[in-house]
C-alpha cells in the first residue's frame, strides 16, 4: 500500500469519531436485518438514498443549511464555556421575527427587507441568549436551565400567535400566510429545496473561523473559554466576552430559523424546526467546536436525516427504525465527545 | 532490632513526579509507635502529604519499604490500606453534603437489610450511634452533613475511618480549617483515640500544636527525614531550626530606599472577610516606595495569598484603601490595574497564572494582545506575535523553545518561566510576586532573582510573598511577617543586615515559633487559604 493511504487508514482506525460512526452503522445494520424483509435493499436505501438522485442531493444540502448555523451557534457558546441550550427556541424566534417582517413589508426594495429581517432575527435571538448569561451573573441561575426554559416558553408563545392572530385561515397547516415572493431565496437546484441560503451559512462559518482565529476579540473569546480565571487575571473583561459570545450564539441560531423560512417554506409553519437546535449541539460536539469542522458534521447529520426519510418511503423500514439508527450513531459520537469535554473540565477544575 | 516494637516503619521512601520534575521524597523514613500521636512537620513542599498519600495507597512509591507490625506490606490502593487499618482524613473533606452523618460514615460498607440490595438505614444509624458512644465523638447520626460546622464535619470524617476499623489514622493539616475552640475539641478527641490504642499521624506546619499534643515528631525537609525524636525534651527552637534549615550567609546588593519620598504604593486599613464574616485580613496598613522590594513572609495560610489577590483586584475587599501613585485603586478591575502598570505573579501558576490548553505564545500575550504591534485594527498579526514571543522564549530559556507548544505539555518550571517572562517583560511599575521560585532549579531561580533586582533598580516597586527564608533575605529591603491576617513583625533594613550574620529572629517568625508565646492571642479563623 502507498504510505499516504496507509497513514490515512491507520489514523482513521484510531480516530474515535470514525470508530463510533462505524459502531453506529454496524448497529444500524443489525436493526435493519432484524426488522426488514429485504434488509439489503433497506440498508442501501438508508445510506445511499440521499445520493440516489439530484433531487435528494439537493434536499440533503438544503437541510444542512440550518444545521450548519445551529452547529455554529452551539460551537460559539461552547467555545466560551457557556451552555446555550435554548437553541431550539432561538431558531423558532428567528423564524417568527423573519416571517413577521416579511409579512409587514410593502412591495418595494425587498432586498432591504431581507437584510432587515436577518438583522432583526439575529438581534432577537442574541438578546434571548444573553438574558440567560445575564441572569447567571446577577442572580446565579444556571444558564443551561434558564436558556432551555426560556426557549420552551417562547416556542409556546409563538405557537399561540400561529394558531390565533397570525394564522392563515386558508391553509390546512397551522402557519402564517406566505411572505411576498421577493423575500424568497432563489432555488439553486429545482425541484429540490436547495436555496441560496447555502451561501449565508457557509459564509457565516468562514467568517466565524476568521473572527475566532485572527482577531483580538476571537483571542479573548478563546481565552475565556479555556480558562476564565486566567483570562480575568490576564486583564480580559470576562463579562464583556461572555456577552458577545452569547449574542453571537443566539443570533446564529435565529438566523437558521429565518433562512429556513425564506429558503424552504416561505412561511412560518408550526413545528417546522423540530430538532434543529438539539442537533446543532450534537453537530458542534462532533466538530469539536471548530467552525469549519461544523460543515462536514452538519452534512453528516443531514445525510442521516434524508436517509431516514428516503428509506421509510422506498423500503419497508419505518421512520422509527430510521430514527433509532440515527440515535445510535448520535449517541456514540456525542458520548465520546462529551467524555472528552468533561475530562477537560474536570482537569481544569482540579488544577 | 527493636523494629518489632514499632507499629509502623517506612524506610527509604522515594518518589519522583515526572509531570513537574519534582523529587518529592528522597529516602524519607518514618517510625511510629502504637498508641501515640506522631507529629509530621515540615515546610510547604517538604513532602509530608506525599509520604502520607503513599501510606494510604493513593500514590505508589518509586522505591522503599513499608513495615506494619514488623512485616513488610504493599499498599497498591486505598482499599488495601483500609484492610491494614490505615486511613486518612484529607485537608479538604470528602463528604457528601446532602447525606446524613450515618450515610456518610457507612458509605460503601452499609449493613445489609432483610431485603437484598436494600440498606437498612435504621441499623446503620444504630451502629453509628454506638460508635459515637464508644469513641466519645459526639455527633448526631441523623444530621445532614452539609449543615454541620467544620469541626463536626471533621468528626464525621474520623468516624468514617473508625467505622472501617482503622487504627492508624492520618490527619492532613486537620487544624487549618478549624477555629480555636474546634481545635481544642479535636485535640481532646485525639487524646481519647490515643488512649484507646490508636496510632495517629498528625501533619502540620504549626509548632505550637506539636508542643500541645504530639508524643513524637518527625521533621521532613526537601523530601528527606532530617529529624526524629520524642517530643518531650525537644526544644521547639531546635525543631524550628530543623524545619527551615541552615541559612547560609547570602550576598545582597546594598540598596538605599529614600524613606523621605512619598510612598508609591500605600495600603490603609485593608480588611477582607471570609463568607462567615471572620477576618482573613484585619486592617492591614503598609507602604512600598519606588525602587524597593518589600518581602512578606510567615507560615503559609496566614492570609498571604488573600492579600496578594486583593492587591491585584481579584477578590473584593471589605474595607480599606489601596493607593497606587496617589490614586485610589481599590475599585478597579484587574484589567484596569494592569493598564496602569501593575503586574502579578500568582502562587497558583497552573490554573490562575497560565492557561494550560493555550499555546506558549497565547499565554505570553494575554496582557498585551490588544495593543500594536501585535494587533492592528482588531486583527492579530501572527508574525508580530512571533517576533515578540520568540525572543522572550529564548531570554527566559523556556523549553521546548517553540511558541506553538501547548503550555500544558511543559514542566512546572517552564510554566513558571513563561509566567515570569510575561510579567517581567511588561515592565510593571508595581509587581506583586508570590513564591516566584517554587519548583525552579537553582539556575532558573537565580535568573528570577536577578530579574526582580533589575526591576527594582529601574525604580519599580515589588512586593515579594515568599516562604523561602533565603530568598526573602536576599531580595527584600524590608520584611513583614504575617500571622493570622495581621503583621506580627516588621523587620527594618538594619535588623536584616544583622540577620545576615545570625538570622535567628527571622527564623523565629518564619517557622511560627513566635506563636508559642501566645497561641490563643486572637480568635481569628484561619479558614480560606
Amino acid at each position: 500500500m502507498k504510505p499516504f493511504a496507509k497513514h490515512l487508514l491507520t489514523s482513521a482506525m484510531g480516530n474515535p469519531t470514525i470508530n463510533s460512526l462505524l459502531v453506529g452503522l454496524g448497529a444500524g445494520m443489525v436493526l435493519i436485518s432484524i426488522t426488514s424483509q429485504e434488509p439489503i435493499h433497506a440498508f442501501t436505501s438508508f445510506f445511499g438514498g440521499p445520493f440516489s438522485s439530484p433531487f435528494f442531493i439537493g434536499n440533503w444540502l438544503s437541510l444542512s443549511i440550518p444545521y450548519i448555523l445551529t452547529g455554529l451557534a452551539a460551537s460559539v457558546s461552547f467555545s466560551v464555556s457557556s451552555f446555550n441550550l435554548g437553541l431550539e427556541g432561538q431558531v423558532y424566534v428567528g423564524a417568527f421575527i423573519g416571517s413577521w417582517v416579511g409579512l409587514q413589508w410593502g412591495g418595494q426594495h425587498e432586498w432591504l427587507g431581507i437584510v432587515l429581517a436577518l438583522v432583526a432575527a439575529f438581534l432577537c435571538g442574541g438578546l434571548i441568549a444573553f438574558l440567560s448569561s445575564w441572569w447567571k451573573r446577577t442572580r446565579g441561575f444556571s444558564e443551561m436551565i434558564s436558556s432551555f426554559m426560556v426557549g420552551y416558553i417562547l416556542i409556546l408563545v409563538i405557537d399561540h400567535f400561529l394558531e390565533g392572530p397570525m394564522r392563515d385561515p386558508v391553509s390546512g397547516l397551522i402557519s402564517t400566510r406566505f411572505v411576498t415572493e421577493g423575500f424568497r431565496f432563489s432555488r439553486i437546484f429545482p425541484p429540490s429545496d436547495l436555496h441560496s441560503g447555502l451561501w449565508i451559512s457557509l459564509g457565516t462559518a468562514v467568517t466565524l473561523f476568521f473572527l475566532l482565529r485572527f482577531t483580538s476579540g476571537g483571542y479573548a473569546l478563546r481565552m475565556v473559554g479555556k480558562n476564565r480565571t486566567f483570562a480575568r487575571y490576564g486583564g480580559i473583561s470576562v463579562q464583556r466576552v461572555l456577552f458577545w459570545g452569547m449574542i453571537l450564539s443566539g443570533g446564529m441560531a435565529s438566523l437558521a430559523g429565518v433562512v429556513d423560512v425564506f429558503g424552504v417554506h416561505g412561511r412560518m409553519i408550526r413545528g417546522f424546526s423540530a430538532g434543529y437546535g438539539w442537533n446543532g449541539i450534537a453537530i458542534a460536539l462532533i466538530a469539536r467546536t471548530h467552525p469549519i469542522g461544523v460543515i462536514p458534521s452538519a452534512l453528516l447529520f443531514a445525510w442521516l436525516d434524508i436517509g431516514a426519510q428516503y428509506a421509510s418511503m422506498m423500503s419497508d423500514i419505518t421512520p422509527e427504525i430510521a430514527r433509532m439508527i440515527q440515535g445510535i450513531i448520535f449517541y456514540g459520537i456525542t458520548a465520546q465527545s462529551l467524555f472528552r469535554w468533561f475530562q477537560f473540565r474536570k482537569r481544569e477544575g482540579e488544577a | 532490632m527493636g523494629s518489632k516494637m514499632k507499629r509502623l516503619r517506612m524506610q527509604q521512601i522515594s518518589k519522583y513526579y515526572s509531570a513537574n520534575n519534582v523529587q518529592a521524597l528522597k529516602d524519607a523514613s518514618l517510625e511510629a509507635d502504637q498508641g501515640a500521636i506522631h507529629g509530621v512537620v515540615g515546610e510547604n513542599g517538604a513532602g509530608k502529604t506525599t509520604l502520607m498519600k503513599i501510606l494510604c495507597g493513593m500514590e505508589r512509591e518509586d522505591s522503599g519499604a513499608i513495615f506494619l507490625n514488623g512485616s513488610q506490606i504493599r499498599i497498591p490502593n486505598p482499599k488495601v490500606a483500609y484492610r491494614y487499618g490505615i486511613g486518612m482524613v484529607h485537608q479538604h473533606f470528602r463528604l457528601i453534603d446532602s447525606f446524613t452523618v450515618a450515610q456518610n460514615v457507612g458509605l460503601g460498607v452499609e449493613p445489609k437489610g432483610r431485603i437484598p440490595f436494600w440498606i437498612s438505614s435504621k441499623r446503620l444509624e444504630e451502629t453509628v450511634f454506638h460508635l459515637t458512644q464508644q469513641t466519645g465523638l459526639r455527633l448526631d447520626p441523623t444530621g445532614i452533613v452539609g449543615r454541620l460546622p467544620m469541626g463536626q464535619k471533621q468528626k464525621a470524617e474520623i468516624l468514617r475511618l473508625l467505622y472501617r476499623n482503622v487504627d492508624l489514622l492520618i490527619l492532613d493539616e486537620p487544624t487549618s480549617v478549624l477555629n480555636d475552640r474546634e481545635v481544642d475539641e479535636l485535640f481532646q478527641t485525639l487524646y481519647r483515640l490515643k488512649e484507646q490504642g490508636k496510632t495517629i499521624l498528625f501533619i502540620t506546619h504549626k509548632l505550637h500544636e506539636l508542643t500541645q499534643i504530639a508524643d513524637e515528631v518527625t521533621v521532613l525537609r526537601k523530601g528527606k527525614t532530617v529529624f526524629h525524636s520524642p517530643m518531650s525534651g525537644t526544644d521547639p527552637k531546635e525543631l524550628a531550626f530543623q524545619m527551615v534549615g541552615d541559612v547560609a550567609p547570602v550576598e545582597r546588593g546594598d540598596n538605599r530606599v529614600d524613606e523621605q519620598t512619598p510612598p508609591f504604593v500605600s495600603v490603609r486599613n485593608l480588611s477582607v472577610l471570609n463568607p462567615w464574616n471572620k477576618e482573613i485580613l484585619s486592617s492591614l496598613s503598609f507602604d512600598v516606595h519606588r525602587g524597593e522590594i518589600l518581602g512578606i513572609g510567615g507560615v503559609a495560610g496566614n492570609g498571604q495569598q488573600t492579600l496578594a489577590q486583593a492587591l491585584f483586584g481579584l477578590i473584593p475587599i471589605d474595607d480599606g484603601e489601596i493607593f497606587f501613585d496617589n490614586l485610589p485603586i481599590q475599585h478597579q478591575s484587574p484589567a484596569q490595574r494592569r493598564r496602569s502598570g501593575i503586574g502579578y505573579i500568582p502562587e497558583d501558576r497552573l490554573y490562575q497564572g497560565s492557561s494550560l490548553y493555550a499555546t506558549i505564545s497565547e499565554n505570553l500575550i494575554v496582557d498585551r494582545f490588544r495593543h500594536p504591534p501585535l494587533c492592528k485594527k482588531g486583527w492579530l498579526s501572527s508574525r508580530s506575535i512571533r517576533n515578540h514571543t520568540d525572543p522572550l522564549i529564548r531570554q527566559f530559556r523556556i523549553e521546548p523553545a517553540d511558541g506553538r507548544t501547548r503550555a500544558g505539555l511543559l514542566s512546572g518550571g517552564n510554566i513558571q518561566k513563561t509566567l515570569l517572562a510575561r510579567e517581567i517583560s511588561a515592565r510593571p511599575q508595581f509587581l506583586i510576586v508570590s513564591e516566584p521560585t517554587w519548583g525552579l532549579d537553582l539556575r532558573a531561580a537565580d535568573l528570577v532573582h536577578r530579574q526582580l533586582q533589575t526591576l527594582r533598580d529601574q525604580q519599580s516597586s515589588v512586593i515579594l510573598f515568599s516562604s523561602n527564608l533565603q530568598e526573602l533575605i536576599l531580595l527584600s529591603d524590608r520584611i513583614l511577617i504575617m500571622y493570622k491576617g495581621t503583621f506580627a513583625a516588621r523587620l527594618t533594613p538594619q535588623e536584616l543586615r544583622e540577620g545576615d550574620r545570625d538570622s535567628h529572629k527571622l527564623r523565629h517568625y518564619l517557622s511560627g515559633l513566635h506563636a508559642l508565646d501566645d497561641p490563643h492571642s486572637e480568635e481569628i479563623h484561619e479558614t480560606l487559604r
